[in-house]
């Protein structure tokens, strides 16, 4: 190679003009002393030249993180402060406070591996700045042990944070606006991708400090239990950061004036009283989210076990079942209070492809709504579904997730218990239900004949003080009502992540909280909450194990119902005709027992098998990809070579 | 500028007519592929996206490949001797060193580029981010060319491809240790430890973090920008001082 970079470059003239030539040594000689000396400066210069050089390239680096500007490739954009962080910035006008509280250079320090993420942090803060017209001022403090900033990280709300190596230092952030102060106080446990939403809920807060007032109305133990060290619900927690939260019983019969939004999750034995209050509410102008579920698992789990008398099913707790019969119905709505939903098309494999364990993509998500435009997965188990009767007048229904047209209502304890049986009786309805949808428009009551009577309430009673005698019957402004058939999709179980409790494992709480922001009146910050971390799966390789498991379902339910035979047919036999278990069989009854128990375990080798069979089909397939990108490209290249290398050959063995 | 692109043309040329670009090219696209599938979990991690299981690994590959691709460009033509005769052409040094340079930055651009397999795999098994992708091959190629200037700086001091090599992947992979997590989180507790912050804003994993993550900062151009023009303007000094 030097040698054709040398000739080539080769400017015969130029070298003939410039070369030494034999005559020149003497000229050469006679100058050796000054070479060397110049030899010496010359090194000088370049050593002086090299550490000048890497000041520059030291100083140039300490000022780049200052440059604006950034170029943004994710699809999202998710490194680019959202049209709502910037819808919230525009409405300052009063100077908001940024600190960033971290420890960084003395005593205390955060862990190393946090400094990449303080240098995003202080990016992000950078773009705020800039966008805040004026009105955002920064600050990045170094709060050391005893010291006045310390003192004031403190006062901010901020306290040492904890990390994974038991070392403690500040690392959080404090907004305030006058005499308003929020504070993230561990900003570790903030996901990068909900950090903007954190920073500019707080801004928001701080700058508009008045909250709305969401009553939230629901049988299920939402505050939380501190005798059972019971935590409130995750869902509760988030509305109390940025709403005031006010507790409704199921059996309040009226809503209280002052409140905004009305959520009501599970009123499981809600009574007509009850709806009539939400009915009056809506009609009211207000907004309500109203979700109800066939079966909550939160509140089966809460259910005793044991009966408290023998022979009679356990009593308290609270149903798993809830309804709002009389509003669906006037609203022109159908649900089945009583059955779950299986949807073979969606069915999670996380929850071993359990058909009542919906993992719903973009396709089931509506994407064309502010509200759910950027969400790409939710989950739901258990969940039950409206169908359209016919919309009452005057409202607008907009579908916000639905299922697939292969689903089926199924009892929600046996398909828990038994999802393979419900993959053998499976029959599509061939209808879509919906899981979650808005209605809007101007509101009829759904009690045209006045506020319904109370238990043991006569005609003849007079009405109590608090009732109005004759309610709404008609809203006189138009108003929205968001209605889920699920509740369990804001537990932890189903809506964080399951290894790192402080991030989301899917869109589930995004939407919940979104649609009560929509249902408040200010939707700034939908955008920036949805920005959770979306999943793109591998579809085609979903598909592959779809496939797999379709060449082997049709058999693993015939060997699943012959297993179920002979369990039953061997309980018979032990039995013996008068249903009493017998101790000793007959030879003939013991010869056809040890021939089904033989059978049984041949059923469930094949089962095996097949399981292994279909798990080895996958790993084929996967092994075929990788092998083609491992050897495919590189065997090209390698052909190349070799081809290039003998043409080179020929040539040179040509000449 | 003609004389960059005819040293340019020629160094090229000099690279893809020799088996040996074809085998830089070769083992980068193996070891890519094998990171990739067999230790990332590519398939495995059930995400369409490439950047904890591919590009992630590249700087560690880039820390043997880069300084194997531009070991013999200056150190060559010390050994030959034919270093004073190109210097004796009509050209300034730096055209050599740019034309060079930037033909041993080819053979790395060809390297990634021959990786457009998994780009297409993974695009036809689910929906990537493509922009994602688009970012973390500018990381890579930015990682790879710093990689190759530290080594032709390294080359130009001395005569031994050998030295060389072991020399520049010792730089490089001190350039890319010192941004690491694990050596971050080592060095915690230790005297080192106030420099933890220095050191990660020195090291190419702590600039391409961001840019794996789909963000090009002017920071990180800086830094790369910076890098190279510091190595090649070292190599120039060394090749003026023993022009002179």
């Amino acid at each position: 190679m030097s040698e054709n970079t040398s000739s080539d470059t080769q400017d015969k003239s130029a070298a003939e003009s410039t070369a030494p030539t034999p005559s020149s040594p003497p000229t050469g000689q006679k100058s050796s002393a000054g070479t060397s000396g110049s030899e010496g400066k010359s090194l000088m210069f370049g050593i002086v030249g090299v550490i000048i050089a890497f000041a520059i390239v030291i100083g140039l680096n300490i000022i780049g993180p200052s440059i604006p500007g950034r170029v943004d490739f994710t699809e999202n954009k998710r490194h680019t402060l959202s049209d709502g962080t910037r819808t919230i910035l525009d409405r300052l006008d009063t100077e908001v406070q940024v600190k960033f509280y971290v420890s960084q250079g003395g005593e205390e320090k955060i862990p190393s591996v946090f400094l990449n993420r303080v240098r995003d942090i202080e990016n992000l803060l950078r773009e705020y700045k800039r966008e805040g017209g004026g009105h955002i001022k920064v600050q990045k403090i170094d709060p050391q042990p005893d010291t006045e900033e310390e003192y004031n990280a403190q006062l901010a709300g901020i306290a040492r944070t904890q990390f994974s190596d038991r070392s403690e230092a500040y690392y959080g952030i404090a907004v305030s606006c006058l005499d308003q102060t929020q504070a993230l106080p561990a900003i570790a446990g903030i996901s990068d991708e909900q950090f903007e939403y954190h920073l500019t809920r707080a801004i928001s807060q701080v700058f508009n400090p008045k909250k709305k007032k969401v009553g939230l109305m629901s049988a299920l133990p939402m505050t939380g239990n501190p005798m059972a060290r019971q935590q409130a619900s995750i869902f509760y927690q988030q509305l109390e950061q940025d709403y005031d939260v006010e507790m409704i019983e199921v059996t309040a019969s009226k809503i209280a004036d002052d409140v905004d939004v009305l959520v009501v999750v599970h009123p499981a034995g809600i009574t007509e009283a009850g709806q009539y209050a939400i009915d009056q509410f809506i009609l009211s102008g207000k907004n309500a989210v109203l979700m109800v579920d066939p079966f909550s698992i939160e509140a089966a789990s809460q259910q005793p076990e044991q009966p408290q008398f023998p022979g009679q099913p356990p009593m308290g707790g609270v149903d798993p079942s809830s309804n709002l019969e009389s509003l669906l119905n006037s609203w022109g709505l159908a649900y089945n209070a009583t059955e779950a939903i299986a949807d073979i098309r969606y069915r999670a494999p996380e929850f071993g492809d359990n058909p009542v364990a919906l993992k719903l993509n973009k396709e089931a998500i509506n994407t064309d709504d502010v509200v759910s435009e950027d969400l790409t997965s939710l989950l739901f188990v258990l969940t039950g579904g409206f169908t359209e009767k016919k919309l009452a007048d005057g409202l607008e229904m907009k579908v916000l997730a639905e299922t697939s047209e292969s689903n089926q209502y199924v009892e929600p304890r046996s398909a828990m218990q038994d999802p393979d049986k419900v993959r053998a009786d499976f029959k599509a309805s061939g209808t879509k239900k919906m899981l979650a949808l808005r209605l809007s428009g101007k509101f009829k009551t759904a009690f045209p004949d006045g506020p319904p009577k109370e238990e043991g309430e006569e005609d003849g009673d007079e009405k109590k003080d608090d009732q109005p005698a004759e309610g709404l019957k008609e809203a006189a402004n138009p108003s929205a009502v968001y209605l889920f058939a699920d509740t369990d999709f804001l537990s932890p179980q189903f809506a964080l992540d399951r290894r790192f409790r402080s991030a989301l494992a899917n869109h589930n709480l995004p939407l919940a909280l979104n649609v009560v922001e929509q249902a408040s009146g200010d939707s700034a910050l939908i955008s920036i909450r949805s920005r959770a971390s979306s999943e793109r799966p591998f579809t085609k390789i979903n598909e592959i194990e779809d496939a797999a498991q379709a060449e082997i379902v049709d058999r693993m339910n015939q060997l699943n119902s012959r297993i179920s035979e002979i369990g039953q047919q061997t309980m018979t036999l032990k039995q013996g005709a008068d249903g009493n278990l017998t101790l000793v069989m007959t030879d003939e009854d013991r010869s056809r027992y040890e021939k089904l128990k033989k059978e049984e375990q041949d059923a469930r080798r094949e089962i095996r098998d097949l399981r292994i069979q279909a798990k080895q089909e996958v790993t084929s397939e996967l092994n075929a990809i990788k092998w083609r990108n491992i050897l495919g490209m590189p065997i090209v290249i390698a052909v190349i070579g070799i081809v290039v290398s003998l043409l080179r050959k020929l040539k040179t063995g040509a000449k | 500028m003609s004389n960059i692109i005819s040293v340019f043309k020629r160094e090229v040329a000099a690279y893809f007519l020799n088996p040996l670009a074809y085998v830089f090219i070769f083992v980068f696209v193996v070891l890519s592929m094998v990171f990739a599938f067999i230790i990332g979990g590519l398939l495995e991690q059930r995400e369409a996206a490439l950047t904890s299981s591919f590009f992630e690994f590249h700087p560690w590959i880039f820390m043997i490949l880069a300084p194997a691709v531009g070991m013999r460009l200056w150190s060559e033509e010390h050994r030959l001797g034919t270093t004073e005769l190109l210097l004796t052409l009509p050209i300034n040094p730096w055209e050599a060193i740019v034309g060079k340079y930037l033909a041993a930055c080819v053979v790395l651009f060809v390297s990634l580029a021959s990786t457009w397999t998994i780009v297409a795999e993974v695009g036809l098994l689910g929906d990537p981010e493509w922009g994602l992708i688009f970012s973390g091959y500018i990381g890579s190629f930015l990682i790879g060319c710093t990689m190759l200037a530290i080594t032709m700086a390294v080359s130009a001091f001395t005569r031994s491809q050998v030295a060389c090599l072991v020399l520049s992947v010792t730089i490089c992979f001190f350039v890319t240790l010192i941004g690491f997590w694990m050596f971050l989180d080592f060095i915690d507790g230790s005297v080192l430890s106030p420099l933890a912050g220095f050191f990660a804003s020195l090291s190419v994993m702590g600039q391409v973090r961001s840019l794996n993550n789909g963000l090009f900062e002017p920071a990180t151009l800086i830094y790369f920008v910076t890098v190279i023009g510091f190595c090649l303007f070292t190599t120039s000094v060394a090749i003026r001082t023993k022009r002179s």
